[in-house]
């Protein structure tokens, strides 16, 4: 999703993290739901955990990126697509 | 269970400062700390890490849309794009192999991390 903004649709990097995220929200809400009916099991009991952890760390990183110039974030993400990338064609699954 | 609880949290705060940081949902790191942390199988912690991908990219979302960074004019056309993508993504998979869709997910994150670098 954010290459594609950002390489096709020329978003800048930051807009294009934060667009993610808010196009995130509505996916993974729907694809609780649509998980557990087809026959995938949700443990809320720890996702509760993570969760609190986590707004605490969405919150902090979403308000740290905005201070970080755009081509450092930039290189961050390809590194980031490069790592992932190499993975999937390295060690697929 | 206490201290399962506690590396939880912590996992879940790193998960979601890279969540906030890269504008992913963070299921990267949610998904080895429920199986390896906590023990969970694997259909199960991918379940659980959908489900704290909800608050995670909610607060992150709001807190890039405070920051300005949220666009917000290609929010619909994307969301679009994105359940489109996603059903067309799960049925390819019932189609082709997984060992070949992982090859072409992966030459295409490659290839996007090129195109970031070199702008």
């Amino acid at each position: 999703m954010v290459p594609l903004q950002v390489l096709w649709a020329k978003v800048a990097q930051h807009r294009a993290n934060g667009t993610a995220l808010a196009i995130i929200v509505p996916i993974a809400l729907a694809g609780v739901p649509v998980y557990a009916l087809a026959g995938g099991e949700v443990d809320f009991r720890l996702a509760a955990p993570l969760a609190v952890g986590a707004v605490f760390g969405a919150y902090l990183g979403a308000r740290a990126v905005a201070r970080l110039p755009e081509l450092t974030l930039q290189r961050i993400v390809a590194v980031v697509l490069l790592i992932a990338g190499l993975k999937q064609l390295v060690v697929p699954g | 269970m206490l201290l399962t609880d506690v590396l939880l949290v912590l996992a879940g705060f790193f998960a979601g400062a890279v969540s906030g940081v890269l504008g992913v949902g963070g299921g990267l790191i949610f998904v080895p700390a429920l199986t390896l942390g906590a023990g969970l199988g694997q259909t199960t912690a991918q379940g659980t890490s959908l489900a704290a991908i909800v608050p995670t990219s909610l607060v992150g979302a709001l807190t890039a849309n405070r920051e300005g960074n949220v666009l917000r004019s290609g929010l619909v056309l994307m969301a679009i794009v994105g359940a489109v993508g996603a059903v067309a993504g799960a049925a390819l998979a019932l189609v082709l192999p997984t060992a070949v869709l992982t090859r072409v997910f992966g030459a295409f994150l490659i290839v996007s991390a090129w195109g970031l670098w070199r702008r």
